[in-house]
């Protein structure tokens, strides 16, 4: 359990959460303080650019696959067939992408609501 | 015609359409995770207030409610969270923070408030206003976000025992998808090899080396589509 004694029960959990804050702080901090040394335009950024990408990405794709929550409880193929079936239809119509993330969203819906109540 | 509206508004309206919906819809599924679990609604909201990060807020819940000592805390929540590093980075660039006349504790106020879901639509925006805009525009976002996922995490926390759980994912689908097609919307040759490469490589290799996973696809990810577009131009340029 945690042994900080010297701090009240009532505050405690805040004081845990003060703490966690902390650890996202520090890298938020760093990525203010290092961009006023970037060249907006040059290669380094446009690294940093692409490796937010290529991350932002992949922790989408990871809740598809690995997620946790409410999404854990459904079947993986419930999940995996009508995000692929979103972004096919994304990639056909790329300049309404609007109506590949409804199909996407309705394909899931109605997978879930038939599993749910037939 | 397209009605123009000013960056803050637009921010505004953008927040409270389908990036907000898709974030607060997987802060509904938090504030559900929260009710669960047996935070009390102050601590639920104050989590989702201080942290700003999924990965944080998750892990927060799930390592307090089990007694985890303070240190493996903060190293656990330290470490799934390197990634806000790179977003911070690039979106602190993108709005060229640094040319705003205002004090480093509001650069780290914004820099708080960057999420994947803002971060991406910062991308999606940037070449429709002019770059000194992008910090109006993302203030009116990040006002909308906070509030309607504030009350949708309320909302989530009220009805965890109510809800059935398949009913909750609906909501908690929508992001990962929408922020997926977002980031296939990409221009650039190398922002598309990055997206794509990072898709593929993260969620393989976390089985084997959990949130880390992330930070490696994407600095593989990344470093490929710089690279791969570097000998494509090479190719054309010797052609």
């Amino acid at each position: 359990m945690h042994d900080l004694s010297f701090i009240s029960p009532e505050l405690m959990p805040w004081f845990m959460l003060l703490i966690a804050g902390f650890g996202i702080f520090i890298w938020r901090i760093l990525g203010v303080t290092l961009s006023s040394k970037i060249n907006k335009d040059g290669l380094f950024a446009k690294w940093i650019n692409a490796v937010a990408f290529a991350m932002t990405t992949g922790l989408m794709v990871r809740i598809i696959f690995f997620p946790t929550g409410a999404l854990a409880q459904t079947n993986m193929l419930e999940r995996l067939i009508p995000f692929v079936v979103g972004v096919i239809v994304f990639l056909c119509f790329p300049k309404k992408p609007i109506i590949g993330l409804l199909i996407g969203v309705s394909a899931f819906s109605t997978t879930i609501l038939y599993n749910q109540y037939f | 015609m397209k009605k123009k509206y000013n960056p803050f508004k637009k921010g505004i309206l953008t927040g409270f359409g389908f990036p907000g919906i898709g974030m607060s819809a997987a802060m509904f599924g938090f504030g559900v995770f929260a009710g669960e679990a047996g935070l009390d609604l102050y601590l639920c909201i104050g989590s989702l207030i201080i942290l700003w990060s999924m990965p944080g807020m998750v892990i927060f819940v799930s390592l307090y409610t089990a007694g985890t000592p303070i240190f493996l805390l903060f190293t656990t929540v330290l470490l799934a969270n390197m990634r806000q590093f790179f977003l911070v980075l690039s979106g602190m660039t993108l709005m060229n923070i640094h040319s705003h006349k205002i004090p480093f504790i509001s650069k780290l106020f914004w820099a708080h408030l960057i999420s994947p879901t803002g971060w991406a639509e910062l991308i999606k925006i940037k070449n429709e206003f002019q770059e000194k805009d992008l910090l109006s525009f993302f203030r009116g976002l990040s006002l909308a976000l906070i509030t309607i996922n504030t009350f949708t995490t309320i909302i989530g926390f009220k009805l965890y025992d109510i809800l059935p759980t398949d009913i909750v994912s609906i909501p908690v689908f929508i992001m990962p998808l929408y922020i997926t097609i977002l980031m296939l919307r990409a221009v650039e040759l190398y922002y598309r090899i990055a997206v794509v490469s990072g898709g593929i490589i993260g969620p393989i290799l976390y089985p084997y080396i959990g949130d880390w996973s992330i930070i490696i696809g994407g600095l593989v990810g990344g470093t490929l589509g710089l690279l791969i577009n570097h000998l494509i131009q090479k190719g054309k340029s010797d052609a």
